[in-house]
C-alpha cells in the first residue's frame, strides 16, 4: 500500500470520466490556440461583452451598455433617423486567447456605425453593433451564430475569423451578407453569393513572405510555424516561392502550439544558423519560443512574421518576454497593406477617436488593417442598402460589389455621406474608403497588396515601409 | 547526441515545473477524492499575485513566488472549505464534484479576466546568462526552479513519512471514517493538505509563468491537461507517482521535440495511454483507487 492506500471501487471509470472532462476543458479553452488566426487581433479588450450561448455575469452588464451607442462626436448635419435600429452582428472570439479578434471587429463596426449614424443612418434607420462570442471554437461558434440570428436579426454580419468555416453557412443561409477577415485558402474560390472576404488569402501571404525573404538576400532561412490551421495555410506557398527564387530552408519546423517549453526546438533552429527566421505563432507560443531563443543564443535573428506578428496582443506578449531593446530590431512582418492616408482613412481615425469608453485604448486600432476593413464593410453595406432602397439582405446583396467596382464613369466617393449625396443625384459610385480600393473578384474576395512592416516603438505597432507590388506575387 | 543531451537538460526543467503542479494536484485528489479542475485557474491567480508583487510593488521574483504560493494556498483552502466541503458532506457523487470544480474554475478564470483584463503580462526580471553543465544548458533561474521543486518534493516526503500530520494525512486519505473514529481531526488534516497542495499549485503557477515568459488569464487552464496527465500517469492520488509521471512526461516531450517537434505532446500522451493499458492504476505500485461517492466528512 502506498501512502494513500488502496480502496476498492470503480476508480477507472471515475478517473477516465474526469480525464474526458479535463480534455473537454482543454479543447474548449481558447487558451491553447487552435489556430493562429490569420485575422487580426489586439491585446486590449474592447469595453463590451458579447452574447454567447453561455454568457457570463461579468460580461452581461457591459454588453447592453456598450454595444449600441453611436459615436459621441462628429457631424450632425444630416437629419436624425427615426426608424427602428438595425443590428449588425459582430461574431468573433470575445473570450479566451483570441479575445482581441472580437475587440478588433467591434472597433471597426462601431466606427463604421458612428459614421453612418452621424450622416442620418440608412433609410431612416440607425445602426447598432451586437457582439456574439464564438470563444474561438467551432463547437461554440455554431450556437453563437444561431443565437445571433434568433436574438438580433442582423442585417449584415462581420466575422468570424477561422470559425467562419462554421458560421458563414448558417449566416448566409439566412440571406444575410457576411463580411469576414479570413485568409484560409479554402475561401479562395468560394461561390457563396452572400459571403465577402475582406483580406487576401493566406496563400498569397505565403508567396509574399517567400518573395520578400528571397529578394532581400535572406538566402538561408528557417521556417518556424505552429501546427494550427491559421499558421499552416501560409507555409506551402511560402516554401514554393522561396525555393523558386533561390532560397534554402536550413530548418523547417512545425511546433505544437501552447507548449510549456520550446528549448529543444529552439536549439535545432540555432544549430542551423539561419540568416532569418520566417514565422507565425500565437502570442503565448511566440513569447515562450523567442524568450528561450534569446536565452540560448544570446540574441535574436531577423524574424519575418506574418500579419499575426503585427497584431497588438502578439507585440505585447513577445515584447514583455524579450524586452523592448531586443524586440525593436528583430521583429518585422509581411502583412496586407493599408495606405493609412486619404479622406476615408482620416474619417476612420476621427470616428475611432470619438468612440470614447466604447473601445478600450482606441489608438491601437489606428493602423489595424482588419478594423479598418470592417469599418469599410459597414459603409459599403449602408451604401448598398441605399442603392437598393432596402435593408433586406436578399434585396441589397447584389449591389455590394457594385459599390466598390471600378466602373467607368463612376464618381469616386470616400465617405458614406459623399456616397449618399452621389447616389441621391443618380450617379454611379465607386467607394474607396479607409482601406483603399476594395474591389471584389469573382469569388467576392477583395484583393489587396502586401507590404513589409517595421516595428515603431513610439506607437508600439508595425508600420508599412515597403509595398510589395502585386505583379511580383502573381502566379 | 549533443541535441539529446541538451534535450535532457531542458526536460529536467520542464519536469520540475510539472512535478510541482502534478504533486499538488495528486495531493488534493488523494486526500479529498476531488478531481479539482479549478487547479489550473488557481495557478493563474497565483501567477497574477506574483506579478502584482513583482511588477507593481517591485519585489524580487523569488519573494513574489512566495507570495504566489501563499495566494494559491489560501485560495485552495477557501475553495475547499466553502464550496467543496458542503457538497462532500451531502454525499455528492464524485462525477458531480468534477462538474462543481469545473464551475469554480470558470468563475475564477472570468474573475481574473474581469480584474486583470485580457492582456499579456511578464515579470520584471534581470538578465541571466546560460550555464553549461555536462553538456546541458541552464540559466540560474531555471536551476533555482529545479531546486525549489526538489526541496518541495523532499519536504513533502519528510512530511508524509516523518511527521504526525503526514501520518494523519495518509490515514485520512486511506479511510477517513476510520481515521476520524481513531481521533484524527480529519477536517483540519484535510485543510492542511489543501493548504500544502495549494502552495504547490501556486509555486507551479509562478514557475510556469516564468518559463513561458509572458502569460494571460487563460494560461493556467491551458496547461492543466498536461499536469493532470502527469498525475494520472504516475497514479492519481499518489504524490510519488506524480513526481515520476512529471519526469517521464517532461523528458519524453523534450526528447520527442528533437525528432518531431509538432508531435512532442502526442508522444507524451501516447506514453500515458500505453502505461495505462499495461498498468490501469498508473505507474506507481499500490495505486489509490477511488470510491464513486465522495466520502462524507
Amino acid at each position: 500500500m502506498g501512502p494513500f492506500g488502496v480502496r476498492s471501487g470503480r476508480r477507472a471509470v471515475v478517473v477516465a470520466s474526469a480525464i474526458v472532462m479535463a480534455l473537454s476543458v482543454a479543447a474548449c479553452s481558447s487558451s491553447s490556440p487552435k489556430s493562429s488566426p490569420s485575422t487580426s487581433s489586439t491585446a486590449s479588450a474592447v469595453a463590451v461583452a458579447p452574447s454567447s450561448s453561455a454568457p457570463t455575469a461579468a460580461t452581461a452588464a457591459s454588453s447592453a451598455a456598450s454595444s449600441e451607442a453611436p459615436a459621441t462626436a462628429a457631424a450632425t448635419s444630416a437629419a436624425a433617423a427615426t426608424g427602428s435600429t438595425l443590428n449588425i452582428g459582430v461574431i468573433y472570439p470575445f473570450t479566451g486567447s483570441n479575445a482581441d479578434q472580437g475587440a478588433v471587429g467591434m472597433a471597426g463596426c462601431l466606427t463604421g456605425v458612428a459614421q453612418v449614424n452621424a450622416a442620418g443612418g440608412v433609410l431612416n434607420h440607425k445602426l447598432a453593433c451586437k457582439p456574439f462570442d464564438t470563444k474561438g471554437d467551432p463547437a461554440d461558434a455554431v450556437p453563437a451564430a444561431n443565437q445571433m440570428l434568433a436574438s438580433s436579426s442582423p442585417v449584415m454580419v462581420i466575422g468570424a475569423s477561422d470559425d467562419a468555416v462554421a458560421t458563414s453557412p448558417i449566416i448566409t443561409a439566412a440571406k444575410i451578407p457576411n463580411f469576414a477577415t479570413i485568409g484560409d485558402p479554402h475561401f479562395d474560390n468560394q461561390t457563396n453569393p452572400y459571403f465577402y472576404r475582406l483580406t487576401p488569402s493566406d496563400a498569397l501571404q505565403g508567396v509574399a513572405l517567400g518573395y520578400y525573404a528571397a529578394k532581400n538576400n535572406f538566402t538561408k532561412a528557417a521556417a518556424v510555424f505552429t501546427s494550427d490551421l491559421g499558421a499552416q495555410t501560409s507555409v506551402p506557398p511560402f516554401r514554393t516561392e522561396y525555393k523558386k527564387l533561390g532560397g534554402t530552408l536550413v530548418s523547417d519546423l512545425t511546433l505544437a502550439p501552447g507548449s510549456t517549453s520550446y528549448r529543444s526546438e529552439v536549439a535545432k533552429v540555432i544549430a542551423s544558423h539561419p540568416d532569418a527566421v520566417i514565422s507565425e505563432m500565437d502570442p503565448q507560443s511566440a513569447a515562450t519560443f523567442w524568450s528561450e531563443y534569446l536565452q540560448l543564443a544570446g540574441k535574436l535573428p531577423v524574424v519575418l512574421g506574418t500579419e499575426r506578428t503585427s497584431e497588438g496582443d502578439w507585440i505585447t506578449a513577445v515584447d514583455k518576454a524579450v524586452g523592448d531593446k531586443v524586440f525593436d530590431p528583430a521583429f518585422t512582418s509581411i502583412a496586407p497593406y493599408v495606405e493609412f492616408s486619404g479622406p476615408g482613412y482620416d474619417l476612420y481615425k476621427q470616428y475611432l477617436g470619438s468612440l470614447g469608453s466604447q473601445i478600450r485604448d482606441s489608438s491601437q486600432y489606428t493602423g489595424h488593417p482588419y478594423a479598418i476593413s470592417d469599418f469599410d464593410a459597414v459603409t459599403i453595406t449602408a451604401l448598398a442598402m441605399t442603392m437598393a432602397k432596402s435593408t433586406k439582405g436578399s434585396d441589397y446583396n447584389a449591389d455590394i460589389p457594385k459599390i466598390t467596382a471600378q466602373t467607368a464613369g463612376a464618381t469616386v466617393v470616400h465617405t458614406y455621406a459623399e456616397g449618399l449625396t452621389a447616389l441621391a443625384s443618380g450617379k454611379t459610385i465607386q467607394y474607396v474608403g479607409a482601406s483603399g480600393p476594395l474591389v471584389f473578384d469573382q469569388y467576392q474576395s477583395a484583393g489587396r497588396a502586401f507590404a513589409f512592416f517595421l516595428y515603431d516603438a513610439p506607437t508600439k505597432s508595425m508600420l508599412p515601409k515597403t509595398v510589395i507590388p502585386g505583379t511580383a506575387l502573381a502566379p | 547526441m549533443h541535441e539529446i543531451v541538451l534535450a535532457i537538460g531542458f526536460g529536467i526543467v520542464t519536469s520540475a515545473i510539472l512535478a510541482l503542479g502534478a504533486v499538488g494536484f495528486s495531493l488534493q485528489f488523494g486526500v479529498s477524492n476531488i478531481f479539482n479542475l479549478a487547479y489550473g485557474d488557481i495557478m493563474t491567480v497565483s501567477a497574477f499575485v506574483a506579478y502584482v508583487t513583482n511588477a507593481d510593488a517591485g519585489a524580487n521574483i523569488w519573494v513574489s513566488m512566495a507570495a504566489g504560493a501563499a495566494a494559491g494556498s489560501l485560495l485552495s483552502v477557501a475553495i475547499n472549505r466553502f464550496i467543496y466541503t458542503p457538497f462532500i458532506r451531502r454525499g455528492t457523487a464524485l462525477f458531480t464534484m468534477v462538474m462543481v470544480s469545473l464551475a469554480v474554475g470558470t468563475v475564477v478564470e472570468n474573475a481574473v479576466q474581469a480584474i486583470a483584463g485580457d492582456g499579456f503580462r511578464g515579470y520584471r526580471l534581470g538578465a541571466v546568462k546560460s550555464i553549461n553543465l555536462a553538456g546541458m544548458s541552464f540559466t540560474s533561474r531555471q536551476l533555482i526552479i529545479v531546486g525549489i521543486a526538489v526541496v518541495s518534493m523532499v519536504g513533502l516526503h519528510v512530511l508524509l513519512r516523518g511527521t504526525r500530520v503526514g501520518k494523519a494525512m495518509r490515514a485520512t486519505a486511506t479511510h477517513p471514517e476510520l481515521a476520524r473514529s481513531c481521533g484524527v481531526p480529519t477536517d483540519r488534516v484535510t485543510a492542511i493538505a489543501w493548504g500544502i497542495s495549494g502552495a504547490l499549485c501556486g509555486l507551479a503557477g509562478v514557475a510556469l509563468a516564468l518559463n513561458l515568459a509572458a502569460f494571460d488569464f487563460t494560461f493556467g487552464q491551458s496547461f492543466l491537461l498536461i499536469i493532470v496527465a502527469a498525475a494520472v500517469f504516475g497514479s492519481v492520488g499518489q504524490p510519488y507517482g506524480a513526481m515520476a509521471g512529471a519526469v517521464v512526461i517532461g523528458m519524453a516531450s523534450e526528447i520527442a521535440a528533437v525528432y518531431v517537434p509538432s508531435l512532442k505532446e502526442v508522444v507524451a500522451f501516447a506514453l500515458l495511454v500505453i502505461v495505462l493499458l499495461i498498468r490501469p492504476n498508473g505507474l506507481w505500485p499500490g495505486a489509490f483507487v477511488q470510491k464513486m461517492n465522495v466520502a462524507a466528512r
